[in-house]
This record gives C-alpha cells, structure tokens and sequence, in this order.
C-alpha cells in the first residue's frame, strides 16, 4: 500500500514535469493564454463590483463577504481549469480515437491515469490573482481569522475540488456511451457562472436544485463560508458526504461503462 | 510438455453494430430509428500458444484478429469463451498481469510527440516499477538491438516513421513482458526497415525467452518469424499448424522460371504447364507440385535452356489460394 501511494504520488509530479517540458517548448502558447485567463479575472472581479456598487450587497453578502466568495471561486476555477478541462477532454478524445487502448493496458488504476496525464499552467497566474484578493480582502475587511477556519477552509477547498472532478468525470464517462460526443466537456465548465454566486441568491426550486440536487452553488459558497464564520455544519456535512458519494459513484460508473470500450479498428 | 502461456477456448465477441440507410434521409431517419445488427468479429475460436513460440496470426481485414489481441490484452470482453494469459483473466486487469505483457500496434503510438523518446522510456520505467538496474540493463540491450543509441534524445517529432517504431518497440519492452503481442508492427515502413524490426524481434524472442503472437500484412514478416501460423477467416478459425504445412496443402503449384537459348512458340511451352509470363529468352510456367522435377528434367531435354529454376509461390499467393479455397467451401 505505502509503495502504491509513493508510486502514484511520484506518477503524478512526472507528469507535472513532463508538462512543464511541454510549455517550455510552446512557450509563446503559454504567454497568449495566461494574458487571456488573467483578462478574463480582472473582467469578472470588475463585474461583480458594479453590481455590489449600485446594489450594496448579493442576497444578503456584502462586498468584503462578495470578495472573499469571488476569491475563493476564482482559485477553484483556476485550478479545476488547469487540470480537469484539460484531462477530461483527452480522457473523451481518447476514447473516441482508440488511444485508451494504452491506458487500460497499463499496471496502474486506469481512472487515475486518466486523471493526472495532462493538465495546463495557463492558470497559475489566476491562482496567485484569486489568493491575493483573498489575502487583502481579509485583511482590509479586518475579519477574525483563527488557524480552525483556515483549515476548514483548505479542507473544503479540496472538497469542492473533488466535488468538481466527480461531477465532470461522470459526465465524460458518458463519451462509453455514444458514438460521439463533441461538447460533453463544455456541460460542466457552462456551470461555473452558478459557482460563483452566493448559494442564497437562488430561490425556489432553482435553489433546491443548484444546492441539494446538483449543489454547484455550495462550490465556492461553503469554503468561503468557513473563512467568514457563517457555515452551516448540516450544509457543510451534506456536501462532503454528497462529494465523496459521487466521488465513489464516478469510479464504479467508470469501471461499467469501460466495458463498452472497443477501440478504434486498424 | 510445458503449459500453454495463451490458451484460448470456444472465444466469441460480438459487437452490435449500427446500419445507417443511404443519403440525407437516411441521416434524418436515423435521429429516432437506427437499425442494428450483429457482427461476429471473432466466432469460436479456440488455440493454445506455449513458452517461447512466435505464432503468425494471419487473415484478411476485418477477420478478427486484432478484436482478439484485445480480448488477449484485457481490453475487450468476450461474448462468451474461456481464455487464459499467464494463468490470468485478461479482462481482469491485474496489475501483475499487466506487468507481464505489451500490446505494440502499428497504428498507435504512446510516445509523447513533442519530447525526446527518453522521456517517454523514463515514465514506462515509473509506471511498470522497473528498477533502475533492470531498466538500464534492458534499455542497453534495446539500444544496441535497434542501434538507437544517437536518436533517443531527440525530440520524437523530428524522427522518421522507422525510427519512431524502433522508438515505440523499446517503450513497450523496457518492462520485459514474457509476452508480446504485435499487431502490424511494420505497417508503411519501408523494405529495409522491416528486416531490421524482424531481425529485432527474433533477437527479442531468443534474448528474453518471449512468447510472440504477431499480425502482419507482410507475408514476410510472418514467413520470417513465425514457425507457426493461425489463419482466421470472418472470425472463424480455418488453420492452425506450421507455416510449412499451409505451403504443402495449399500451394498446389511451383513456380518453374526459364532462360531459353533459342526461341520457342508460347504453344510449345503450354503443353507442360500454365505459362504465367511468356517475354522470349523468359518464361514462367506454373507447373503441378508433385511434377515439378519431372517437368523441369523434360524441358531440359526438349529444349536449349540457359538457366531453370524451380520456386515455391510466395507465400502471400498460398495464402490468397487458401482464403479463396475457403470461400468456395463456404
């Protein structure tokens, strides 16, 4: 067990390497979308401060409260952009193009080499983007920070992380199913504006589907919570026995649909 | 007798399969109504391959040999049928198992395109455990086997098709499977290169005791390599036996190739057998197997000949002759 742990640890730095390599090589590439996802940051703070200005506050947040939340989603997006869009559309185009064949003939847990293979560092710099709003909101808004909420914070952080790779791993586990299926990694990613709303702006049954049935406004909501000291522990409970649930339900939905793999004929 | 490394028995795998009708309304049609059907990619099919031997698995396109390399491999579930590699269920993808084996297709490629093959060669070595003695070791000898010694460290964009398949071969043996299943590993490379991948992989079978199933378009290849061939035909089984042995039951001729000294008519030479080629001094006379020295000793007496030579047809021929003899059967 200890040796699988430190193989599958030391698989997924070489592949970090083998990536870098990569951008090093088209690096001009690398400096288009980084000016590109940084753009695409500064709009989306920009945007949410008009609305806080003309309004005060978003469904009971005020703009401190709106910053953290803002921060909180743009270090999730960035990072769930760097790995998971990037590994779920080689993860659908290779079953599309028989290069799955490779993985699944390969002494190591297929879904985790599928998982870890690729990913972008276009984003890096979103990451650091969202972490410095964060760190000066918190400072300027002169909220109490304890070490407890920064780790609650980093726990569910990683809760809302793997909430996001279940989801998007089911659904382009669906790629089994259908002969082809070209945007089936854009249906997660069109979510990401629901993200990043506090989970009270939603009403009725919009709330009930975006926080109990499909709780993408938990995603950046309960991290951030933890940090301003207003979780909810049933929330909190809800969504990481929910997560793990679709965590597990990815893995054995990945091992039934495998068996509809037959390649690409020579 | 030694156990059998591969052991397949009554294997089918069927796929449905959909029929799309002609044309635009066809295409429209097809959005709520789709017309399946069943295709018998590999239709009871039972064989044992043992310790060591190099096993040509020949047939035409579509036959099913490839479908049943990935049964082999753990990558397809059968229809239904027993089969055995290294005492494991293939599609129960055990790493042990795994560790033992490599799929090399022509067609696909796992080396990382813009990297130098190194790279590639190093991150087989994490994901298959090879320690770095063993690794080494066995790259060494692949090296020296392929002479790749100078082409490693490029960048695997900037090589030819040959040495990208040397390249790949070394990727999927750095682990030392006991066996290898090669699907048209010299698929569009050209003569030389060939030879060089089928020298390679006899250097493989004797160096590391490997057991070989190989499908190849080249009949050479399999001439080459293979003491033992297994024929399939629209998924069904229709040879098994040495190479040899299709040669003598299916090739009902020899090849007699004549250099005349005095011009002859083409009617003279059609009394001893079928003339293939007739381009005075040449001539090719296809003659039946059994007469052939016979017929070889008369043309001697009969005419001037600078030169005779008897041949056996090639073996893509005798092949052809046998997928034919067996659609007339069917």
């Amino acid at each position: 067990m200890k040796n699988t742990i430190r193989k599958y640890w030391s698989l997924f730095w070489k592949f970090r390497k083998l990536r870098l390599m990569l951008l090093l090589e088209y690096r001009g590439n690398f400096w288009f979308w980084t000016f590109v996802s940084i753009m695409w940051t500064i709009f989306n703070f920009f945007f949410f401060d008009l609305i806080i200005g003309a309004r005060g506050s978003i469904a009971g947040w005020n703009r401190t409260e709106m910053y953290v939340l803002l921060s909180t989603f743009t270090m999730i997006d960035a990072l769930t952009w760097s790995f998971f869009y990037h590994v779920m559309q080689e993860y659908i185009s290779s079953i599309f193009d028989g290069r799955m064949t490779l993985t699944l003939t390969r002494p190591i847990n297929p879904q985790y080499l599928l998982s870890i293979q690729t990913n972008s560092y276009t984003n890096v710099p979103r990451f650091l983007i969202g972490l410095t709003m964060m760190v000066i909101t918190l400072r300027n808004g002169a909220i109490p920070i304890t070490v407890w909420s920064v780790l609650g914070f980093v726990l569910f952080y990683c809760v809302s992380i793997l909430f996001v790779y279940s989801i998007w791993f089911i659904v382009a586990t669906f790629a089994f199913w259908v002969d082809r299926l070209d945007n089936i990694n854009e249906l997660v990613p069109s979510t990401r504006r629901v993200w990043q709303a506090p989970k009270e702006v939603y009403t009725g049954i919009v709330s009930v589907i975006f926080t109990v049935v499909l709780p993408f406004a938990l995603i950046s909501s309960q991290p951030s919570e933890i940090l301003l000291g207003k979780a909810s522990p049933y929330w909190l409970i809800y969504y990481t026995a929910l997560t793990f649930f679709l965590f597990y339900l990815s893995t054995v939905f990945f091992r039934f649909s495998v068996r509809k793999y037959s390649g690409t004929a020579n | 007798m030694a156990q059998p490394v591969i052991s397949l028995h009554h294997l089918k795998k069927y796929f449905k399969v959909y029929r799309k009708k002609p044309g635009l309304l066809g295409s429209i049609q097809s959005l709520w109504d789709r017309q399946y059907e069943e295709v018998k990619a590999v239709d009871d099919i039972s064989f044992e391959i043992y310790p060591g031997e190099i096993v040509g698995f020949i047939g035409q396109n579509g036959a099913g040999k490839t479908t049943t390399l990935k049964v082999l491999s753990g990558l397809l579930y059968p229809t239904s049928g027993d089969v055995s590699v290294l005492g494991f269920n293939p599609w129960d993808r055990k790493a042990e198992f795994q560790k033992q084996f490599a799929l090399v297709m022509g067609q696909k490629n796992q080396l990382w395109w813009d990297l130098p093959a190194m790279e590639s060669f190093l991150l087989n070595k994490a994901i298959y455990e090879v320690p770095d003695d063993k690794f080494q070791k066995t790259l060494d000898i692949l090296m020296d086997l392929l002479d790749v010694r100078d082409i490693v460290n490029i960048q695997v964009r900037k090589l030819s098709l040959g040495q990208r398949m040397k390249c790949e071969l070394i990727a999927a043996l750095l682990h030392s499977p006991k066996v290898l299943f090669l699907d048209e590993p010299t698929i569009g490379l050209d003569v030389v290169m060939q030879k060089v991948l089928r020298d390679f992989i006899k250097a493989y079978n004797e160096e590391f005791k490997a057991t070989i199933i190989l499908t190849s378009h080249y009949m050479g290849d399999v001439k080459e390599l293979c003491k033992r061939a297994i024929v399939i035909d629209h998924g069904k089984k229709i040879f098994d036996g040495e190479l040899q042995e299709i040669i003598d039951r299916f090739a009902r001729n020899k090849i007699l190739s004549l250099t005349l000294n005095d011009p002859v008519k083409q009617s003279q030479l059609e009394k001893f057998g079928t003339v293939k080629e007739f381009d005075y001094p040449k001539a090719t006379l296809l003659v039946p197997r059994g007469r052939a020295a016979k017929i070889a000793g008369e043309l001697l007496t009969r005419f001037s000949l600078a030169d005779v030579n008897i041949e056996e047809p090639t073996i893509d021929a005798i092949i052809r002759e046998l997928f034919l003899s067996e659609k007339k059967t069917a």
